[in-house]
């Protein structure tokens, strides 16, 4: 029952993070709701390890990574979105 | 009783989640994506993985939140989308429709079949033509439809009481067992994420630099 639980607000996240990112006409909109996806994926991998993988934890340690990766591609969108107006 | 507070995080995340994309301010969205994550770190705290809650906690709010938060308020953002109201939200609503039912479509015909070949799975007595995997989502959609009580957890266990983990805030031997596969088969995975870090600090710089000319570095190489 939890785990049914648990991989609904995956699967709601993912899908508002979806409906924003296609429906934001405002980048920095659209990033936010790339981290929303980033997010709901993470809660998916997190509970699939904590049920299914007690001794190894891989999908712990991929969702490290993603929380990684999501801070680098946070910080060079928001670089790119805002260098029009540094220099331009 | 941490059932309950399950409920009200998820449902807490589901509607910080919908107001981050239908509010009109930049800083009010980014307020309730910061309420989005202490929603999700909360969720996980309680589901027993202490580590990934407090880091969420600490990278996404403590670092990307206030990131986004930098931005918004340098920028100056237009409200470029306080015209879409009425129509415009609502003529792409069948799109996250269609995307969200395949999600639904997933949850109730693939997953409860997938769960009978797994020796993990402890189920509590033997049952071979009917899992009670698939009883316990019957069940749980019954109770959506049905009832409001809705709390169904007697069905089965799905964990056995050995691996009963939203007892637990922190756990040394969790970090201790993540760290354990993190650094011995995940080392070459770290060292490239070492090295796309350097990217993410080097490539901002590069991208926001003022030259002398006022022109982009790309400029200075003809």
């Amino acid at each position: 029952m939890i785990l049914e639980h648990v991989l609904v607000l995956s699967a709601y996240l993912f899908s508002i993070g979806i409906y924003g990112l296609i429906t934001s006409r405002n980048m920095v909109r659209a990033l936010m709701c790339l981290e929303l996806i980033l997010n709901a994926v993470n809660i998916n991998f997190v509970t699939f390890s904590d049920f299914f993988d007690s001794r190894q934890l891989k999908g712990d340690i991929f969702s490290i990574f993603v929380i990684a990766i999501a801070a680098a591609e946070a910080a060079i969108g928001l670089a790119i979105v805002s260098s029009p107006q540094n220099s331009g | 009783m941490s059932n309950f507070l399950l409920d009200f995080l998820s449902l807490g995340a589901i509607l910080s989640g919908i107001l981050v994309i239908t509010s009109k301010n930049p800083v009010i969205s980014v307020l309730f994506l910061i309420s989005v994550f202490v929603n999700v770190a909360g969720y996980l705290v309680l589901l027993g993985i202490g580590f990934l809650g407090i880091s969420y906690i600490i990278v996404y709010v403590g670092a990307i939140a206030i990131l986004f938060l930098f931005v918004i308020m340098m920028l100056n953002i237009q409200l470029a989308e306080l015209s879409a109201v009425g129509s415009e939200y609502t003529q792409s609503l069948p799109l996250g429709g269609i995307v969200g039912s395949l999600f639904v479509f997933e949850l109730i015909s693939i997953l409860p079949f997938s769960f009978k070949g797994l020796s993990t799975f402890n189920l509590s007595s033997v049952s071979n033509t009917f899992s009670e995997s698939s009883l316990g989502v019957i069940n749980w959609f019954n109770t959506l439809l049905v009832s409001s009580i809705g709390s169904t957890n007697d069905v089965h266990q799905v964990f056995d009481a050995a691996h009963a983990t939203d007892s637990n805030f922190t756990n040394y031997i969790q970090i201790e067992s993540i760290g354990q596969s993190l650094y011995t088969y995940g080392s070459i995975w770290l060292l490239l994420t070492s090295i796309i870090l350097l990217l993410a600090i080097v490539g901002p710089i590069a991208l926001s630099m003022k030259t002398n000319n006022t022109d982009h570095l790309y400029t200075l190489y003809r």
